[in-house]
């Protein structure tokens, strides 16, 4: 394949490959380094020396941490479980690669929370496992193992178990235990697979020997001391480890190492490790006794646990019932009580409910009536924007065209003043025998109209009238009184057009409006 | 940040790391600076786009894709092969239209080489006809007498019509003669290469100026 490029700029990273191959060899160096070192091939005096200073300190580390755990065994009445213990922390240090400088710790915490030494081999290995997958130390991980059996799960949460808060708190602790084993089973068997798990046991491995080889130099140099004291021997160990190696050449050694049994650390085969065990049926009875009344103890232990867990959360609840019953006192709430009995809306009886079941702390009240509040709310946005839509009525008079009553009068008078006009002078132009041919009758002859005011107004006088011709035909005295009242145009004009009507009914105002 | 010589490629230091620290801190830097990048490749594709003639240089018989009314020949035929060992190729023929989209360029740094060096930006030429066209006659500018092709003397004849341009040995880069890319490049003089670096030098500046309290508080 063709290649013609150029590389404008470049930078130089290294090889992703180069840097794991460095690494690898360089932790591989570091490795053999220490386990040359811990076996004592190709030693300096002056590596001899130091090497021999750190295998004592550690051997007085691992003796101490041993001892520490033997007296918690025996203090909780667990004496005979010592062997087994520490058995079994050896091959979990040796399975899993995990320095029994942690096991014994996060052991130590197990044994003392649950007082059963068996329970607690579960639970460590548990911790293994969910420290291998977690990434967290064994001990803290052993720490908040045995803070959750004893009730307190809140450690476990940054596991990422997947359980809330709230969960955890409701589940039992054997229901966490099986959450942690879905999760982490078989973490640390894999991690201890791996190519850091297996320098992790290689790293045991040499911690061991050098415990071992610390145990031994001290054991030597305390009898080439003579008098037994060992803290001037440390003292002494620089002068100690020349002579030992000058004395130490490589085939000394492999014959030195020919007999070792390394399950158990460099232990001769010919000498196996105490287990504390009665060879007599007396001991193994004593034991099986020991062991029963541990067991018993663990027992009775997580009882009272149990019963305090109990009784604590039987005091939470009655300091809840003690909170209701004060509620009845409270001012607010009767203020609340003495509101809903008033006449109220249905949404203002809602709110108060609501403003009820806060106060009370009720959540499943608190979320009924906060539904029920929002679809009321909702209802009356509904209805105020029905209410919007609706337009308002078209004003039905305001084409009609209404004339004020003053003008109407007005209108009657120009009219009877018209008529009474017209019709005198039409009978004044009449010739004498017309005038005598219509009876005498001499109609509005010598009347006066008087002028309106007012709303009231009268009808021309008949003064000067006569029914034959002496202007006195029509009764005296008739007056017409409109009443229009005051204000209502509809009543005004009714009234109006009654009297327009009940004239022209008499006869008087015919022709002057359609009725 | 070190700026060698015009000489390519140049080392610099710290590149990658800005670069991944303006995708992830300041994108719109990231952006403006491969703009910036861009703008300066582009002119180097443009240029070595334009040293490809439309057509096979002359004397190169039958070297164009265009076997339309031709002869059938053993190198015009579609089932004309690379080799007859191995993987089989058929022999590439020249199509300046391909050629031509063959010369791109790449804004982003690669994988590291064998050397553990990668590469920030580069310009290539990819078509196999492309690769024959701009580096034939680099071996042996006077042909092969030894060869026992066809044309032994193909490589004087491409000689013949077009140049080689740049310089042999540009440091670790081997040789960098060539008639498209190569010759793009050596004509710029290091331009394009100042444009970049100076684009580099000024995103670092704004970037580095953007990342200060003091910057932060002028802003407030």
């Amino acid at each position: 394949m063709s290649n013609v490029v150029i590389d404008i700029a470049a930078e130089f990273t290294g090889k992703k490959a180069f840097k794991q191959a460095d690494t690898a060899a360089a932790k591989l160096t570091k490795s053999i380094a220490n386990v040359a070192k811990g076996f004592g091939i190709a030693f300096s005096a002056r590596a001899l020396a130091q090497y021999s200073k750190q295998a004592v300190n550690a051997f007085i580390a691992d003796d101490k941490a041993a001892k520490v755990l033997s007296r918690t065994l025996n203090n909780l009445g667990l004496a005979f479980a010592d062997p087994a213990v520490k058995t079994f922390i050896a091959d979990l240090e040796k399975q899993y690669g995990v320095l029994d400088d942690l096991l014994r710790p996060a052991y130590q915490k197990l044994i003392t929370t649950t007082g059963d030494y068996r329970k607690s081999q579960e639970l460590l290995r548990t911790a293994l496992d969910l420290s291998a997958q977690s990434g967290f130390d064994v001990v803290s991980v052993t720490d908040d193992i045995a803070r959750a059996y004893a009730g307190n799960t809140k450690g476990l949460q940054k596991y990422g178990l997947g359980l809330s808060k709230t969960q955890l708190s409701a589940m039992s602790f054997e229901e966490v235990l099986l959450r942690i084993a879905k999760i982490s089973s078989g973490q640390a068997a894999l991690a201890a697979d791996t190519y850091s798990g297996k320098l992790d046991k290689l790293n045991v491995a040499v911690a061991n020997a050098s415990e071992t080889i610390g145990g031994a130099l001290i054991d030597a140099f305390g009898t080439f001391a003579g008098n037994g004291d060992i803290d001037k021997a440390i003292g002494k160990i620089d002068f100690f480890s020349k002579l030992l190696a000058t004395i130490i050449s490589p085939k000394l050694m492999e014959q030195a190492l020919s007999g070792v049994d390394f399950k158990f650390g460099i232990i001769p085969t010919l000498k196996t490790p105490n287990t504390n065990r009665s060879a007599s049926p007396a001991g193994t009875y004593a034991r099986n006794q020991a062991e029963m009344k541990a067991a018993a103890a663990a027992k009775k232990q997580q009882a009272d646990m149990l019963a305090t867990n109990k009784k604590t959360l039987k005091s939470q609840q009655d300091a809840l019932k003690l909170a209701k019953a004060k509620a009845i006192f409270d001012i607010q709430k009767i203020q609340i009580e003495a509101a809903l009995k008033g006449k109220i809306s249905e949404e203002d009886r809602i709110r108060l409910k609501l403003m009820q079941a806060i106060e009370s702390e009720n959540i499943s009240q608190i979320e009924k009536y906060t539904k029920l509040l929002d679809d009321a709310q909702k209802n009356t946005d509904k209805l105020v924007s029905t209410l919007a839509g609706i337009q308002p009525l078209d004003d039905v008079f305001k084409n009609w065209n209404f004339m004020s009553v003053k003008a109407q009068l007005a209108s009657l008078q120009t009219y009877f003043n018209n008529f009474a006009g017209s019709a005198a002078s039409a009978f004044a132009s009449l010739g004498a025998a017309q005038q005598a041919s219509l009876g005498g009758y001499k109609p509005f002859v010598g009347a006066a109209i008087p002028s309106s005011g007012g709303a009231s107004t009268s009808m021309p006088s008949t003064a000067g009238l006569g029914t034959s011709g002496t202007g006195s035909q029509l009764p005296t005295g008739v007056t017409i009184n409109v009443n229009t009242g005051i204000g209502d145009p509809n009543a005004i004009a009714e009234a109006i057009e009654n009297v327009l009507v009940e004239a022209n009914y008499r006869g008087t105002l015919r022709g002057l409006i359609a009725v | 940040m070190k700026q060698g010589s015009l000489a390519m490629p140049v080392e610099v230091k710290g590149v990658i790391a800005l670069r991944k620290a303006l995708n992830a801190y300041a994108p719109d830097l990231a952006k403006e600076l491969t703009a910036e990048i861009t703008k300066s490749l582009k002119v180097i594709q443009k240029d070595a786009r334009g040293f490809i003639p439309s057509m096979a240089p002359n004397n190169l018989y039958n070297w164009n894709d265009k076997a339309q009314g031709r002869q059938i020949t053993a190198k015009t035929s579609m089932f004309r092969t690379f080799n007859t060992e191995g993987r089989l190729r058929m022999f590439p023929l020249y199509n300046a239209a391909v050629i031509k989209r063959g010369i791109v360029y790449r804004t982003g740094y690669g994988k590291p080489n064998s050397k553990g060096f990668r590469s920030l930006f580069r310009v290539r030429n990819l078509t196999a006809a492309g690769a024959i066209y701009e580096t034939a006659g680099r071996k042996n500018p006077n042909g092969d007498p030894r060869s026992k092709s066809n044309n032994p003397r193909a490589g004087a004849r491409f000689v013949q019509q077009g140049a080689l341009y740049n310089r042999k040995n540009a440091g670790s880069s081997g040789d960098m003669r060539g008639r498209a890319i190569f010759r793009a490049w050596d004509q710029d003089e290091g331009k394009q290469l100042a444009n970049i670096m100076q684009a580099i030098e000024n995103t670092r500046v704004k970037f580095n100026k953007r990342a200060t309290v003091s910057s932060v508080r002028e802003s407030a």
